[in-house]
Protein backbone atom coordinates (compact mmCIF):
# COMPACT_ATOMS: atom_id res chain seq x y z
CA UNK A 1 0.00 0.00 0.00
CA UNK A 2 0.81 3.39 -1.05
CA UNK A 3 0.00 4.89 1.98
CA UNK A 4 1.57 2.36 3.96
CA UNK A 5 5.23 3.60 2.20
CA UNK A 6 6.02 0.29 1.01
CA UNK A 7 8.80 -0.25 -1.44
CA UNK A 8 6.65 -2.64 -3.71
CA UNK A 9 4.43 0.42 -4.36
CA UNK A 10 6.47 2.72 -4.86
CA UNK A 11 8.24 0.55 -7.10
CA UNK A 12 5.23 0.61 -9.13
CA UNK A 13 4.70 3.84 -9.18
CA UNK A 14 8.30 4.47 -10.72
CA UNK A 15 7.85 1.92 -13.16
CA UNK A 16 4.69 2.86 -14.76
CA UNK A 17 4.85 6.38 -13.83
CA UNK A 18 8.70 7.69 -14.31
CA UNK A 19 8.49 7.72 -18.33
CA UNK A 20 5.49 9.57 -18.43
CA UNK A 21 6.02 12.11 -15.77
CA UNK A 22 10.12 12.06 -17.37
CA UNK A 23 8.45 13.97 -20.19
CA UNK A 24 6.93 16.35 -18.82
CA UNK A 25 9.76 17.41 -16.71
CA UNK A 26 11.50 18.26 -19.84
CA UNK A 27 8.76 19.89 -21.66
CA UNK A 28 9.94 22.63 -19.16
CA UNK A 29 13.58 21.07 -18.13
CA UNK A 30 14.87 20.42 -21.77
CA UNK A 31 18.22 19.59 -20.14
CA UNK A 32 18.03 15.55 -19.40
CA UNK A 33 20.42 15.23 -16.74
CA UNK A 34 18.88 18.21 -14.51
CA UNK A 35 15.34 16.64 -15.43
CA UNK A 36 16.66 13.27 -14.13
CA UNK A 37 17.32 15.64 -10.85
CA UNK A 38 13.90 16.51 -10.92
CA UNK A 39 12.51 13.58 -11.35
CA UNK A 40 13.90 11.95 -8.32
CA UNK A 41 12.77 14.83 -6.23
CA UNK A 42 9.40 14.58 -7.90
CA UNK A 43 9.50 11.05 -6.51
CA UNK A 44 10.77 12.23 -2.98
CA UNK A 45 8.13 14.83 -2.77
CA UNK A 46 5.48 12.08 -3.70
CA UNK A 47 6.60 9.73 -1.01
CA UNK A 48 6.96 12.77 1.50
CA UNK A 49 2.98 13.56 0.58
CA UNK A 50 1.70 10.69 0.20
CA UNK A 51 -0.62 10.84 3.23
CA UNK A 52 -2.23 13.90 1.63
CA UNK A 53 -2.83 12.19 -1.58
CA UNK A 54 -7.14 11.95 -2.18
CA UNK A 55 -8.06 9.09 -3.78
CA UNK A 56 -11.59 10.64 -4.33
CA UNK A 57 -9.97 13.94 -5.21
CA UNK A 58 -8.20 12.69 -8.60
CA UNK A 59 -6.56 9.49 -9.82
CA UNK A 60 -2.73 8.78 -8.31
CA UNK A 61 -1.04 9.89 -11.90
CA UNK A 62 -2.89 13.24 -11.70
CA UNK A 63 -1.88 14.33 -8.44
CA UNK A 64 1.82 13.13 -9.36
CA UNK A 65 1.59 15.27 -12.66
CA UNK A 66 1.20 18.55 -10.73
CA UNK A 67 3.69 17.82 -8.28
CA UNK A 68 5.74 16.94 -11.26
CA UNK A 69 5.42 20.34 -12.97
CA UNK A 70 5.35 22.29 -9.83
CA UNK A 71 8.91 20.97 -9.19
CA UNK A 72 9.95 21.35 -12.52
CA UNK A 73 8.67 25.11 -12.80
CA UNK A 74 10.45 25.87 -9.49
CA UNK A 75 13.79 24.63 -10.63
CA UNK A 76 13.55 26.63 -13.79
CA UNK A 77 12.56 29.75 -11.55
CA UNK A 78 15.75 29.13 -9.19
CA UNK A 79 18.79 31.38 -9.39
CA UNK A 80 21.07 29.04 -10.35
CA UNK A 81 19.31 27.79 -13.30
CA UNK A 82 18.61 31.07 -14.53
CA UNK A 83 22.64 32.05 -14.56
CA UNK A 84 23.30 28.70 -16.48
CA UNK A 85 20.41 29.16 -18.96
CA UNK A 86 20.82 33.39 -19.69
CA UNK A 87 22.57 32.65 -23.03
CA UNK A 88 19.65 29.99 -24.09
CA UNK A 89 16.91 31.34 -23.84
CA UNK A 90 13.90 29.95 -26.14
CA UNK A 91 11.67 32.51 -27.31
CA UNK A 92 7.78 32.30 -27.86
CA UNK A 93 8.61 33.62 -31.49
CA UNK A 94 9.20 29.70 -31.97
CA UNK A 95 5.51 29.00 -32.49
CA UNK A 96 5.03 31.62 -34.94
CA UNK A 97 6.89 29.75 -37.25
CA UNK A 98 5.17 26.11 -36.37
CA UNK A 99 5.12 25.28 -40.02
CA UNK A 100 8.37 25.45 -41.53
CA UNK A 101 11.31 26.08 -39.15
CA UNK A 102 12.96 22.95 -38.01
CA UNK A 103 13.09 23.21 -33.88
CA UNK A 104 15.94 22.21 -31.48
CA UNK A 105 12.94 21.36 -28.87
CA UNK A 106 11.87 18.14 -28.51
CA UNK A 107 7.65 18.43 -29.41
CA UNK A 108 6.71 15.77 -26.42
CA UNK A 109 3.32 14.85 -25.15
CA UNK A 110 0.72 17.92 -24.45
CA UNK A 111 3.49 20.55 -26.09
CA UNK A 112 3.13 18.29 -29.09
CA UNK A 113 -0.82 18.51 -29.06
CA UNK A 114 -0.71 21.95 -28.44
CA UNK A 115 0.34 23.04 -32.41
CA UNK A 116 -3.40 22.19 -32.82
CA UNK A 117 -4.84 24.94 -30.91
CA UNK A 118 -5.17 28.62 -31.97
CA UNK A 119 -1.67 30.45 -31.74
CA UNK A 120 -3.56 32.98 -28.77
CA UNK A 121 -4.67 29.98 -26.75
CA UNK A 122 -1.51 28.08 -27.02
CA UNK A 123 0.65 30.79 -25.83
CA UNK A 124 -2.07 31.03 -22.95
CA UNK A 125 -1.41 27.56 -21.86
CA UNK A 126 1.87 27.53 -22.19
CA UNK A 127 2.71 30.41 -19.89
CA UNK A 128 0.31 28.93 -17.41
CA UNK A 129 1.16 25.52 -17.98
CA UNK A 130 4.56 24.92 -18.51
CA UNK A 131 6.21 28.23 -17.28
CA UNK A 132 3.36 28.66 -13.97
CA UNK A 133 2.50 31.78 -14.53
CA UNK A 134 -0.28 32.83 -12.18
CA UNK A 135 -3.55 34.35 -13.85
CA UNK A 136 -2.50 37.72 -12.49
CA UNK A 137 1.16 37.58 -13.80
CA UNK A 138 -0.29 36.73 -17.17
CA UNK A 139 -2.91 39.24 -17.32
CA UNK A 140 -0.09 42.19 -16.46
CA UNK A 141 2.44 40.92 -18.93
CA UNK A 142 -0.41 40.62 -21.66
CA UNK A 143 -2.08 43.65 -20.80
CA UNK A 144 -5.24 42.12 -20.87
CA UNK A 145 -7.75 42.46 -17.64
CA UNK A 146 -7.61 39.12 -15.57
CA UNK A 147 -11.88 38.33 -16.40
CA UNK A 148 -10.56 37.86 -20.14
CA UNK A 149 -7.42 35.90 -18.86
CA UNK A 150 -9.70 33.38 -17.48
CA UNK A 151 -12.06 32.96 -19.68
CA UNK A 152 -9.74 32.71 -22.76
CA UNK A 153 -7.96 30.30 -20.50
CA UNK A 154 -10.79 28.11 -19.65
CA UNK A 155 -11.43 28.15 -23.26
CA UNK A 156 -7.98 26.80 -24.54
CA UNK A 157 -7.78 24.21 -22.23
CA UNK A 158 -11.88 23.28 -23.21
CA UNK A 159 -10.37 22.45 -26.86
CA UNK A 160 -7.66 20.05 -25.05
CA UNK A 161 -9.87 17.78 -24.29
CA UNK A 162 -10.84 17.33 -27.34
CA UNK A 163 -7.11 16.55 -28.33
CA UNK A 164 -6.25 14.40 -25.41
CA UNK A 165 -8.54 12.24 -26.43
CA UNK A 166 -7.74 10.47 -29.17
CA UNK A 167 -8.84 11.36 -32.64
CA UNK A 168 -5.08 12.31 -33.66
CA UNK A 169 -4.02 8.68 -33.13
CA UNK A 170 -6.67 6.52 -34.37
CA UNK A 171 -6.30 8.47 -37.80
CA UNK A 172 -2.48 7.25 -37.63
CA UNK A 173 -2.99 3.86 -37.46
CA UNK A 174 -6.04 3.42 -39.18
CA UNK A 175 -4.41 4.87 -42.51
CA UNK A 176 -1.26 2.37 -42.07
CA UNK A 177 -3.11 -0.35 -41.46
CA UNK A 178 -5.08 0.43 -44.77
CA UNK A 179 -1.93 0.89 -46.59
CA UNK A 180 -0.06 -2.04 -46.09
CA UNK A 181 -3.27 -4.30 -46.31
CA UNK A 182 -3.55 -3.15 -49.65
CA UNK A 183 0.34 -3.69 -50.65
CA UNK B 1 -25.95 26.80 -13.69
CA UNK B 2 -25.51 24.79 -16.60
CA UNK B 3 -24.04 21.75 -15.81
CA UNK B 4 -23.27 20.58 -19.70
CA UNK B 5 -22.00 24.59 -20.14
CA UNK B 6 -19.65 23.94 -17.39
CA UNK B 7 -18.45 20.77 -18.52
CA UNK B 8 -17.65 22.49 -22.11
CA UNK B 9 -16.53 25.55 -20.12
CA UNK B 10 -12.57 23.72 -19.58
CA UNK B 11 -12.99 24.22 -15.76
CA UNK B 12 -12.62 20.64 -15.53
CA UNK B 13 -9.49 20.75 -17.75
CA UNK B 14 -8.11 23.53 -15.39
CA UNK B 15 -8.43 21.57 -12.26
CA UNK B 16 -7.28 18.69 -13.66
CA UNK B 17 -4.20 20.01 -14.75
CA UNK B 18 -3.87 21.48 -11.54
CA UNK B 19 -4.20 25.09 -13.19
CA UNK B 20 -7.40 25.71 -11.09
CA UNK B 21 -7.41 28.48 -8.23
CA UNK B 22 -8.79 28.29 -4.36
CA UNK B 23 -12.32 28.84 -5.34
CA UNK B 24 -12.47 27.02 -8.44
CA UNK B 25 -11.49 24.02 -7.00
CA UNK B 26 -14.08 24.30 -4.38
CA UNK B 27 -16.49 25.08 -6.59
CA UNK B 28 -15.66 21.66 -9.08
CA UNK B 29 -15.75 19.79 -6.01
CA UNK B 30 -18.87 20.77 -5.05
CA UNK B 31 -21.10 20.21 -8.22
CA UNK B 32 -18.76 17.03 -8.90
CA UNK B 33 -20.53 15.48 -5.35
CA UNK B 34 -24.03 16.65 -6.91
CA UNK B 35 -23.60 16.15 -10.22
CA UNK B 36 -22.46 12.63 -11.61
CA UNK B 37 -21.76 14.01 -14.88
CA UNK B 38 -19.40 16.77 -13.62
CA UNK B 39 -17.47 13.27 -11.71
CA UNK B 40 -17.87 11.17 -15.00
CA UNK B 41 -16.09 13.80 -17.08
CA UNK B 42 -13.28 14.77 -14.77
CA UNK B 43 -12.67 11.10 -14.59
CA UNK B 44 -12.74 10.73 -18.25
CA UNK B 45 -10.20 13.95 -18.64
CA UNK B 46 -8.11 12.34 -16.31
CA UNK B 47 -8.00 8.68 -17.96
CA UNK B 48 -7.57 10.57 -21.24
CA UNK B 49 -4.71 12.94 -19.93
CA UNK B 50 -3.19 9.82 -18.09
CA UNK B 51 -3.09 7.14 -21.38
CA UNK B 52 -1.68 9.95 -23.55
CA UNK B 53 1.09 10.54 -21.22
CA UNK B 54 2.01 6.98 -20.85
CA UNK B 55 2.19 6.55 -24.87
CA UNK B 56 4.40 9.59 -24.59
CA UNK B 57 6.90 8.27 -21.70
CA UNK B 58 10.30 9.25 -22.21
CA UNK B 59 12.57 6.50 -20.35
CA UNK B 60 14.88 8.24 -17.81
CA UNK B 61 17.76 6.64 -17.53
CA UNK B 62 17.97 3.35 -16.51
CA UNK B 63 20.43 4.25 -13.75
CA UNK B 64 18.06 6.23 -11.64
CA UNK B 65 15.89 4.14 -9.88
CA UNK B 66 18.23 2.88 -8.32
CA UNK B 67 18.83 6.55 -7.04
CA UNK B 68 15.22 6.87 -6.19
CA UNK B 69 14.61 3.79 -4.03
CA UNK B 70 17.83 4.93 -2.21
CA UNK B 71 16.52 7.79 -1.43
CA UNK B 72 13.04 6.86 -1.16
CA UNK B 73 14.51 4.58 1.52
CA UNK B 74 16.28 7.14 3.35
CA UNK B 75 13.15 9.00 4.07
CA UNK B 76 11.74 6.10 5.22
CA UNK B 77 10.28 4.04 2.75
CA UNK B 78 9.46 0.34 4.48
CA UNK B 79 10.25 -3.04 2.68
CA UNK B 80 7.31 -5.21 2.78
CA UNK B 81 6.09 -8.73 1.37
CA UNK B 82 2.71 -7.24 0.95
CA UNK B 83 0.76 -7.44 -2.52
CA UNK B 84 0.56 -4.23 -4.38
CA UNK B 85 -2.70 -2.18 -4.86
CA UNK B 86 -3.16 1.18 -5.97
CA UNK B 87 -6.23 2.36 -5.29
CA UNK B 88 -7.88 4.23 -8.64
CA UNK B 89 -10.69 7.23 -8.43
CA UNK B 90 -14.21 5.36 -8.01
CA UNK B 91 -15.94 5.27 -11.52
CA UNK B 92 -19.40 6.78 -12.00
CA UNK B 93 -22.31 6.69 -10.49
CA UNK B 94 -26.16 6.07 -11.84
CA UNK B 95 -27.90 9.65 -11.77
CA UNK B 96 -30.65 9.65 -9.56
CA UNK B 97 -33.82 12.10 -10.24
CA UNK B 98 -35.63 13.57 -7.39
CA UNK B 99 -39.25 13.55 -7.53
CA UNK B 100 -41.70 15.96 -6.86
CA UNK B 101 -42.51 17.11 -3.44
CA UNK B 102 -45.82 16.41 -1.53
CA UNK B 103 -49.03 18.94 -2.43
CA UNK B 104 -50.15 21.38 0.36
CA UNK B 105 -53.70 21.48 -0.43
CA UNK B 106 -55.81 18.48 0.75
CA UNK B 107 -58.50 19.15 -2.17
CA UNK B 108 -55.48 17.83 -4.44
CA UNK B 109 -54.77 15.20 -3.17
CA UNK B 110 -56.27 12.63 -5.42
CA UNK B 111 -54.33 14.22 -8.17
CA UNK B 112 -51.09 14.51 -6.55
CA UNK B 113 -51.27 11.59 -5.53
CA UNK B 114 -52.06 9.97 -9.01
CA UNK B 115 -49.14 12.19 -9.79
CA UNK B 116 -46.77 11.41 -7.89
CA UNK B 117 -47.11 7.28 -8.79
CA UNK B 118 -46.57 8.16 -12.19
CA UNK B 119 -43.79 10.42 -11.78
CA UNK B 120 -41.95 7.68 -9.45
CA UNK B 121 -43.13 5.15 -12.40
CA UNK B 122 -41.54 7.25 -14.89
CA UNK B 123 -38.84 8.31 -12.98
CA UNK B 124 -37.85 4.23 -12.22
CA UNK B 125 -38.19 3.57 -16.12
CA UNK B 126 -35.77 6.46 -16.74
CA UNK B 127 -33.48 5.12 -14.03
CA UNK B 128 -33.28 1.68 -15.88
CA UNK B 129 -32.87 3.13 -19.13
CA UNK B 130 -29.88 5.36 -18.12
CA UNK B 131 -28.52 2.69 -16.08
CA UNK B 132 -28.65 0.35 -19.60
CA UNK B 133 -27.28 3.30 -20.90
CA UNK B 134 -24.55 3.77 -18.84
CA UNK B 135 -23.86 -0.18 -18.88
CA UNK B 136 -24.00 -0.27 -22.85
CA UNK B 137 -21.42 3.08 -22.86
CA UNK B 138 -19.01 1.38 -20.13
CA UNK B 139 -18.95 -1.84 -21.93
CA UNK B 140 -18.34 0.06 -25.20
CA UNK B 141 -15.82 1.99 -23.55
CA UNK B 142 -14.02 -0.99 -22.70
CA UNK B 143 -14.43 -2.92 -26.00
CA UNK B 144 -12.67 0.23 -27.63
CA UNK B 145 -9.81 -0.12 -24.83
CA UNK B 146 -9.18 -2.75 -25.81
CA UNK B 147 -9.69 -2.32 -29.84
CA UNK B 148 -7.12 0.13 -29.36
CA UNK B 149 -4.89 -1.63 -27.77
CA UNK B 150 -4.22 -4.26 -30.24
CA UNK B 151 -4.08 -1.19 -32.70
CA UNK B 152 -1.13 -0.05 -30.85
CA UNK B 153 0.48 -3.14 -30.99
CA UNK B 154 -0.73 -4.16 -34.88
CA UNK B 155 0.74 -0.53 -34.92
CA UNK B 156 4.36 -1.28 -33.34
CA UNK B 157 4.11 -4.46 -36.02
CA UNK B 158 3.96 -2.14 -38.85
CA UNK B 159 6.33 0.46 -38.33
CA UNK B 160 8.87 -2.77 -37.32
CA UNK B 161 7.90 -3.83 -40.71
CA UNK B 162 8.21 -0.85 -42.68
CA UNK B 163 11.38 -0.25 -40.88
CA UNK B 164 12.60 -3.68 -41.66
CA UNK B 165 12.00 -3.20 -45.59
CA UNK B 166 13.19 0.50 -46.43
CA UNK B 167 16.42 -0.37 -44.84
CA UNK B 168 19.44 0.56 -47.77
CA UNK B 169 20.51 -2.76 -47.78
CA UNK B 170 17.26 -3.93 -49.11
CA UNK B 171 17.61 -4.96 -52.64
CA UNK B 172 13.89 -5.95 -54.05
CA UNK B 173 13.15 -9.23 -56.42
CA UNK B 174 10.30 -8.86 -57.81
CA UNK B 175 9.23 -12.45 -58.83
CA UNK B 176 6.57 -13.06 -61.79
CA UNK B 177 4.55 -15.39 -63.62
CA UNK B 178 7.00 -17.94 -64.79
CA UNK B 179 4.20 -20.70 -65.93
CA UNK B 180 0.97 -21.01 -67.16
CA UNK B 181 -0.11 -22.28 -63.54
CA UNK B 182 2.05 -18.57 -62.42
CA UNK B 183 -0.05 -16.55 -64.95
CA UNK B 184 -1.20 -13.66 -63.15
CA UNK B 185 0.72 -14.33 -59.58
CA UNK B 186 3.34 -12.07 -58.34
CA UNK B 187 5.27 -11.68 -55.19
CA UNK B 188 8.79 -9.81 -54.13
CA UNK B 189 11.75 -10.43 -51.81
CA UNK B 190 13.02 -8.04 -50.02
CA UNK B 191 16.26 -9.24 -49.54
CA UNK B 192 18.73 -7.07 -46.70
CA UNK B 193 21.84 -8.73 -48.27
CA UNK B 194 23.98 -7.14 -45.26
CA UNK B 195 21.54 -9.39 -42.57
CA UNK B 196 20.81 -11.84 -45.01
CA UNK B 197 17.34 -11.32 -43.70
CA UNK B 198 14.65 -12.14 -46.61
CA UNK B 199 11.31 -10.84 -46.31
CA UNK B 200 8.26 -11.64 -48.42
CA UNK B 201 5.50 -9.75 -50.04
CA UNK B 202 2.96 -11.77 -51.06
CA UNK B 203 1.32 -9.42 -54.21
CA UNK B 204 -1.12 -12.16 -55.50
CA UNK B 205 -0.29 -16.50 -55.12
CA UNK B 206 -3.62 -18.11 -55.77
CA UNK B 207 -5.49 -19.83 -52.97
CA UNK B 208 -4.62 -23.36 -52.59
CA UNK B 209 -5.69 -27.04 -51.17
CA UNK B 210 -4.91 -27.43 -47.30
CA UNK B 211 -2.82 -30.43 -48.56
CA UNK B 212 -0.51 -28.16 -50.09
CA UNK B 213 1.77 -25.09 -49.11
CA UNK B 214 3.61 -22.63 -51.04
CA UNK B 215 7.15 -22.89 -50.91
CA UNK B 216 10.47 -19.83 -51.13
CA UNK B 217 13.78 -21.04 -53.03
CA UNK B 218 16.72 -19.00 -53.79
CA UNK B 219 18.78 -19.67 -56.86
CA UNK B 220 22.07 -20.42 -55.61
CA UNK B 221 25.08 -21.29 -58.32
CA UNK B 222 22.52 -22.77 -60.41
CA UNK B 223 20.74 -24.91 -57.96
CA UNK B 224 17.49 -24.49 -55.52
CA UNK B 225 17.88 -23.74 -51.83
CA UNK B 226 14.94 -23.71 -49.90
CA UNK B 227 14.31 -20.39 -48.21
CA UNK B 228 11.28 -21.54 -46.04
CA UNK B 229 7.61 -22.27 -46.26
CA UNK B 230 4.96 -19.35 -47.06
CA UNK B 231 2.49 -19.63 -44.44
CA UNK B 232 -0.61 -17.38 -45.90
CA UNK B 233 -1.98 -17.12 -43.00
CA UNK B 234 0.66 -15.17 -41.31
CA UNK B 235 0.35 -12.77 -43.96
CA UNK B 236 -1.09 -10.35 -42.21
CA UNK B 237 0.94 -7.25 -42.43
CA UNK B 238 1.69 -8.05 -45.76
CA UNK B 239 5.29 -9.11 -44.97
CA UNK B 240 6.61 -12.64 -44.00
CA UNK B 241 10.26 -13.75 -42.29
CA UNK B 242 11.85 -16.07 -44.45
CA UNK B 243 14.89 -18.26 -43.76
CA UNK B 244 18.08 -15.90 -44.38
CA UNK B 245 20.11 -16.47 -47.40
CA UNK B 246 23.45 -15.08 -48.19
CA UNK B 247 23.90 -15.71 -51.67
CA UNK B 248 21.57 -15.70 -54.97
CA UNK B 249 20.70 -15.34 -58.33
CA UNK B 250 17.29 -15.58 -58.49
CA UNK B 251 14.02 -16.63 -56.24
CA UNK B 252 11.08 -18.63 -56.93
CA UNK B 253 8.09 -19.35 -55.22
CA UNK B 254 6.48 -23.46 -56.29
CA UNK B 255 3.38 -25.50 -54.57
CA UNK B 256 4.71 -28.14 -52.96
CA UNK B 257 2.65 -30.41 -50.71
CA UNK B 258 1.86 -29.44 -46.82
CA UNK B 259 5.36 -29.39 -45.20
CA UNK B 260 7.82 -28.73 -48.00
CA UNK B 261 10.17 -30.37 -49.57
CA UNK B 262 13.98 -30.65 -50.12
CA UNK B 263 13.87 -29.97 -53.84
CA UNK B 264 11.18 -27.93 -56.23
CA UNK B 265 8.44 -29.33 -58.21
CA UNK B 266 9.39 -27.75 -60.95
CA UNK B 267 5.76 -28.42 -62.54
CA UNK B 268 4.30 -26.72 -59.80
CA UNK B 269 6.41 -23.48 -60.34
CA UNK B 270 4.55 -20.67 -60.17
CA UNK B 271 6.83 -17.00 -60.02
CA UNK B 272 10.50 -16.42 -60.45
CA UNK B 273 12.54 -13.51 -60.02
CA UNK B 274 16.10 -13.24 -60.85
CA UNK B 275 18.41 -11.02 -58.24
CA UNK B 276 19.63 -7.53 -60.49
Amino acid sequence: MLKQRSDHAFSYLYDNYSGALFAVILNIVPDRDLASDVLQEVYVNVFRKIESYDVTKSRIYTWMLNIARNEAIDTVRSKGYRNSQQNREVTESVYEHAGGVTQNIDRIGLRKLLENIKPEYRELIDLSYFKGLTQEEISKIQGIPLGTVKTRLRAALSQLRGLVGNAAVWTINLHLLNILNNY
Amino acid sequence: MDIQEYILSGAIESYVLGLASANEINELQTLSDAHSEVKLAISSFEKALERQALANAVLPPSTLKVLVMQALAKEGMNITNGAISISKSNSQSAQTISLTSAPKSIRWMRGAIAASVLLILGSSILNFYLYSQYKKYSDQYADLLEEEKSLLAKNISLQTNFNAIKDTAILPVQMKAASPLGTGSMATVMWNKQSTDVYLIVNNLPPHATDRQYQLWAIVDGKPVDAGMIDISKNEFGLIKMAKISNAQAFAITLEKKGGSPTPDMTQLFVLGKVS
